[in-house]
C-alpha cells in the first residue's frame, strides 16, 4: 500500500514533457493505400507480387509521385510540414509540423513511422523515434538513414484526441 | 554517377571514438605484426592473414574460409573495411576491434580461448602491449583481448583499395555499356554505388537457407554482444551509439538479407556471395538476371527477373573486371 502511495506521488511530482508513446503500425494488408490506389508496404507479399509485374510490364507506378514537404493527410484529418533538422552521429532528422484541418498545431499525437523504397521493395534501414519538439505541434523523427539513392516513402501514422490517420511523405535521396 | 563512383572520391575513413588507439600508428604498427602472428591460434600455425591474404585483396580464393574447421562463410576482404558500420556478413558486430574478437576466439577458426589469449601475449609481445596499454599482468583476459582488437582494428583501417582501371576512365566500348547497364537496366547501383560501391547495408537476394538467416540474427548478436557499443570496453565519452539506438530490431526484411560487399577488384576475388557458392561472376549475374525463386521461409528476395540477353551480360561482366587491377 506504501509503495503505490509513494508510486503515485512520484509521477504526480514528474512534470516537463514525456515523449508520446509511438504507436503500433497496422499490419501491412489492414493499411490505408499509400501511393496513389496502391497499398505499398515492404513485408506485404501482393506488394512484391505487384512490383514485379509493374517491372515486367515497364508501368512506372512512381510517375506521379508527390514530393511536396507540405501535405495533408489521408482522412484530411491533419496537414503536415516536413524539413530537414541536420544529422545526429551520420543519422538524418527531419522536422514535423503537424497542424489540424483548422490549422491549429496538433500537440501530444502518437505517431508511428513506417516506410522505404517501393521501387526496391524494402523498408527502413533503421527504426527511427518520434519525440516531441520544442514548440506546440512540432516533432523530431530521429535516426533516418536513406541508404541509398533513389525514391524513399515515409508513412507516418497519427493518432490524436482518439483520431487516427496516416500521413505520407516523399523523398528524392541523392 | 561515373564521378561518384571514383575512388578519389572516399573520404578518410570514418572516426571511432569506441577505439582510443585507432589512428594510433604504433597501434597500427603492432596490428599488423598480429595481423601475420601464426602464434594466435591454438594450433601455433594459422593468423588472420591465413584468411585475409595481402596477396589476394584480403581474401583467400577459397568458397569457405578455412581455419581450424571449415566456416559456414567466405572470408570476406577487408580493402576499405574501414567504412563498413557493421562487421562480418550478417553484421554482428558493430565496430572493427569488435569483430577481431570472433574469428581469434571461434573453434573453426583460431580457436583461442581468452585466457590462451592473454598468455601468448604476455609471452611474445609483452613490451609492445605495456607501451599501448599498460602493464598486462593484472588485467583481465577479456580487456587484453578488447585490446589486442583494437590494434588489429588500427592496422586495418589503413586498408584502402588502389586505383583500379576504372578510376582512370579507360573504359573500351563494351566496358562502357556493361557501365550503362550498371547502372540502368540492370539496376546494380542501387546497392552497389559510391567509391566503394557498396551501401554498407543489408538485403535479400534470395540467396538464404535453413543454415544461415543473416542479418536477421545478426542484428540479433550485434545487440545482445557482450563487446558492442554499450558496453564498458567502448572507450567513447559521450556513449554515443547511435546504430544501436536506431536499429530495427525483428524487420522482415533482415531475414535471409547479407551484406553488400564492395566490388572493388571483385573480377579477382572469386567465389562469390556469403558462402562462395558461385566460382564465376557469369554465374553471379546469370542469379541476378534469373532471379530464381528462393524459399520464403528465409524472407523475400528484392529481385527480379531483369531480362538481359548473353550479351549484355558480357558486357556487364566486361565492366565488374574494370574495377581491379
Amino acid at each position: 500500500m506504501r509503495k503505490l502511495a509513494a508510486l503515485a506521488l512520484l509521477l504526480s511530482a514528474c512534470g516537463g514533457e514525456t515523449p508520446p508513446e509511438p504507436l503500433k503500425i497496422p499490419p501491412a494488408e489492414a493499411r490505408p493505400a499509400n501511393i496513389g490506389s496502391i497499398k505499398w508496404a515492404p513485408e506485404s507479399p501482393r506488394y512484391q507480387q505487384m512490383r514485379t509485374k509493374a517491372w515486367r510490364e515497364g508501368s512506372d507506378f512512381a510517375k506521379n509521385v508527390d514530393f511536396s514537404r507540405e501535405r495533408p493527410s489521408r482522412g484530411g484529418l491533419f496537414r503536415g510540414v516536413i524539413a530537414d533538422a541536420g544529422e545526429i552521429d551520420g543519422f538524418r532528422t527531419l522536422k514535423l509540423s503537424l497542424r489540424d484541418a483548422q490549422g491549429a498545431p496538433v500537440q501530444g499525437a502518437r505517431i508511428g513511422i513506417s516506410g522505404g523504397m517501393p521501387q526496391h521493395g524494402h523498408g527502413l534501414p533503421t527504426q527511427p523515434r518520434i519525440v516531441a519538439g520544442t514548440v506546440p505541434g512540432e516533432y523530431r523523427i530521429e535516426g533516418l538513414q536513406f541508404s541509398m539513392p533513389g525514391w524513399w516513402e515515409l508513412s507516418l501514422y497519427i493518432s490524436s484526441q482518439r483520431r487516427d490517420d496516416t500521413l505520407s511523405f516523399n523523398f528524392k535521396a541523392g | 554517377m561515373l564521378a561518384s563512383m571514383s575512388l578519389s572520391r572516399l573520404p578518410a575513413p570514418p572516426a571511432d571514438p569506441s577505439n582510443a588507439v585507432a589512428d594510433d600508428p604504433r597501434a597500427a604498427a603492432w596490428g599488423a605484426k598480429l595481423f601475420g602472428d601464426v602464434r594466435l591460434s591454438r594450433n601455433g600455425k594459422l593468423s588472420c592473414a591465413g584468411c585475409h591474404q595481402p596477396g589476394k585483396f584480403f581474401t583467400d580464393g577459397l568458397p569457405r574460409a578455412k581455419g581450424l574447421g571449415v566456416s559456414k562463410r567466405h572470408a570476406p576482404g577487408l580493402l576499405g573495411v574501414a567504412y563498413s558500420p557493421w562487421l562480418f556478413w550478417d553484421g554482428r558486430a558493430d565496430s572493427l576491434w569488435a569483430q577481431a574478437l570472433g574469428p581469434l576466439g571461434h573453434a573453426d577458426e583460431l580457436g583461442l580461448s581468452r585466457a590462451q589469449l592473454k598468455r601468448i601475449i604476455g609471452e611474445h609481445h609483452r613490451a609492445e602491449y605495456a607501451a599501448l596499454f599498460g602493464a598486462i599482468a593484472a588485467q583481465p583476459a577479456e580487456r587484453v583481448a578488447v585490446n589486442v582488437g583494437k590494434s588489429l582494428a588500427a592496422f586495418q583501417r589503413g586498408l584502402r583499395p588502389a586505383p583500379a582501371r576504372f578510376d582512370a576512365g579507360a573504359l573500351d566500348e563494351r566496358e562502357r555499356r556493361g557501365f550503362s547497364l550498371f547502372i540502368g537496366a540492370a539496376q546494380c547501383s542501387r546497392c552497389h554505388f559510391g567509391p566503394l560501391l557498396t551501401n554498407h547495408s543489408f538485403h535479400n537476394t534470395g540467396t538464404a537457407s535453413a543454415a544461415d538467416h543473416g542479418r536477421s540474427e545478426g542484428l540479433r548478436l550485434a545487440l545482445a554482444s557482450g563487446v558492442n557499443c554499450r558496453s564498458a570496453y567502448s572507450d567513447d565519452p559521450k556513449r554515443a551509439c547511435p546504430k544501436l539506438e536506431f536499429a530495427r530490431v525483428g524487420a522482415a526484411q533482415w531475414l535471409g538479407a547479407f551484406k553488400t560487399p564492395s566490388l572493388r577488384n571483385v573480377g579477382a576475388t572469386a567465389p562469390y556471395l556469403h558462402d562462395g557458392r558461385f566460382n564465376t561472376l557469369a554465374q553471379v549475374l546469370d542469379h541476378y538476371n534469373r532471379a530464381p525463386a528462393a524459399d520464403l521461409r528465409w524472407g523475400h528476395s528484392e529481385l527480379f527477373p531483369l531480362g538481359l540477353d548473353k550479351s549484355q551480360l558480357g558486357d556487364l561482366e566486361r565492366f565488374l573486371l574494370t574495377l581491379g587491377p
